[in-house]
Parts: C-alpha cells; structure tokens; sequence
C-alpha cells in the first residue's frame, strides 16, 4: 500500500506555521507547546509498556527541548546578538519531533568516530 | 467569565485528547504513518481547542474566541466517533491500520532467498499431507 502521508513534509509544514504564528506568545509558552506538538509524533511511533511510561517520555522529550533550545537562546543572544525572536519554537518543535532519531543518529556519530580512532586505514584504502 | 458553551467545548477537547492520546499510545512503528498523522492532527487540534479561551493572551493576532453551535455539535460528533470506536482499540491497533507482514521492517527482503526457500519447506511441510498425515482428520 502507497502512503499518502508523509511525517517530513507534515513536520516542515507544521515548522513552519509555528515559525509565522509564533512570534508575539511568550517565549516559554511557545517552546513548551511547539516541543509538546512535536514528542506526540515519535510516541505514537514507540511502543511502551504502560501509559506512565509514554507521557514519561513525551515530558522527558519536552523538558530537554526546552533545556537545550534555552541554552541555545541564551548563548545566541549574550555572544553573538541574535535575538530570540521567531526560531525558539521551530528548533524546539524539531528537537522533539525527531527525539526518537536522536539516540540513533548519537550512536552512529559515536560508532563511526570511535571505529575511526580505533581502526586505521588498511594500506589499500579500504575500511574493514 | 467562561460561557457555557466554552464549558461544553473545553469537555469536549478533553475527552478528544483523551482518546486520541489513547490510541497514540496503542499505535506503533508499524501502523501506518498516515493513521499516525492523523491521529497526531487530531491532537494537536485537541490541544489548540483547548487552549483558544486564553489564546488571546498569549497570540495578540488570535483574537477572542466565539464558539458557534455547529463547532460543538460537530466536536461532539467527533466525540462521539471516539467513544463508539474504541473497543476495536481496546487490546491493540486495529488490524487494517497496520502494515501486512510482507511490508513491515521485521520481514526478510525479498532478496532473501535462504529465507525464501527455508519458509516455502515449512509451509510445504505444513500442508502436504503426506508430512502431515492428521490434516483434515478431526
């Protein structure tokens, strides 16, 4: 069966709606919705033993949305200027939208930089 | 003040958020992603009903909002199409929403074919009455 449907195009879109009708709410409130938007998505993809442990992980996803996209706010503008003005919602709308990618992405960025340190070159340029 | 029919609209979003988050829970990598999106619009639309009484204080552009009777007759039939479909959600997703096992992640490629070979012997010595002389015997 084709699917019509596709999360990318879903998620770019939704990006973008919170990146036009953001600004204006207070900065909090916007982060904490846009990151509460986007963890639903992958919890409905995850499978999870009891319902305590969903909204664990979509409150997990939320907070650290909100703690990193704060730092983030907080170091654009104290060194180099930037205000905060319309990207905290999409960035912490994506940190959540993709939290069950992160882990993924993390361990393969690991894997591939512990096996780079780990395993040099073979003589003919090939990796094992 | 809350007007009765913010009252009734904040109940409906509610109990539609319930529902839906119900069945977000039940659904899996292997539902289909257009059964997932739409049940994630719906609760993103949960949420958005929920908070448009105050959304005025925090989007200036929103305005105040006015509810009609043909909003909540038409919440409550969403509702109500919840509530009436939730006992084929009671134990698992519902089988047309997820994908056949040819399709899943879990199933072999179709290049794979020692696996191919290993499930057509199986089967074959399933079915065959020869291998299985009690089939069709009661």
């Amino acid at each position: 069966m084709i699917e019509p449907a596709n999360s990318v195009a879903v998620g770019a879109s939704t990006a973008a709606l919170i990146y036009l009708f953001g600004p204006g709410a207070p900065e909090m409130v916007l982060v904490l919705l846009a990151s509460l938007v986007g963890a639903l998505h992958p919890m409905a993809k995850k499978t999870f033993a009891t319902g305590m442990a969903a909204a664990g992980f979509v409150l997990l996803w939320m907070a650290t949305a909100a703690v990193l996209t704060g730092v983030a706010v907080w170091a654009l503008e104290r060194y180099l200027g930037v205000p905060a003005a319309r990207w905290p919602g999409v960035v912490a709308f994506g940190i959540a939208f993709l939290s069950d990618k992160w882990p993924v992405w993390l361990d393969q960025i690991i894997d591939f930089a512990l096996r780079r340190k780990t395993q040099p070159d073979e003589p003919n340029g090939e990796r094992p | 003040m809350i007007s009765f029919k913010i009252c009734v609209h904040l109940v409906l979003c509610a109990l539609l958020l319930g529902t839906v988050l119900f069945r977000m829970f039940r659904t899996n990598e292997e539902t289909y992603e257009a059964v997932r999106l739409a049940f994630w619009l719906l609760a993103v639309a949960a949420i958005v009903g929920l908070l448009a009484p105050w959304a005025h204080h925090l989007f200036p552009w929103a305005g105040r909002l006015r509810l009609h009777w043909s909003t909540l007759l038409l919440e409550a039939g969403i509702v109500a199409v919840q509530f009436v479909t939730a006992k084929h959600w009671q134990f698992n997703v519902p089988n047309q929403f997820q994908r056949p096992f040819e399709d899943s992640q879990f199933a072999p490629s179709q290049y794979d074919t020692h696996h191919a070979a290993r499930a057509n012997a199986q089967a074959e010595a399933k079915w065959h009455p020869r291998s299985n002389p009690h089939q069709g015997k009661l």
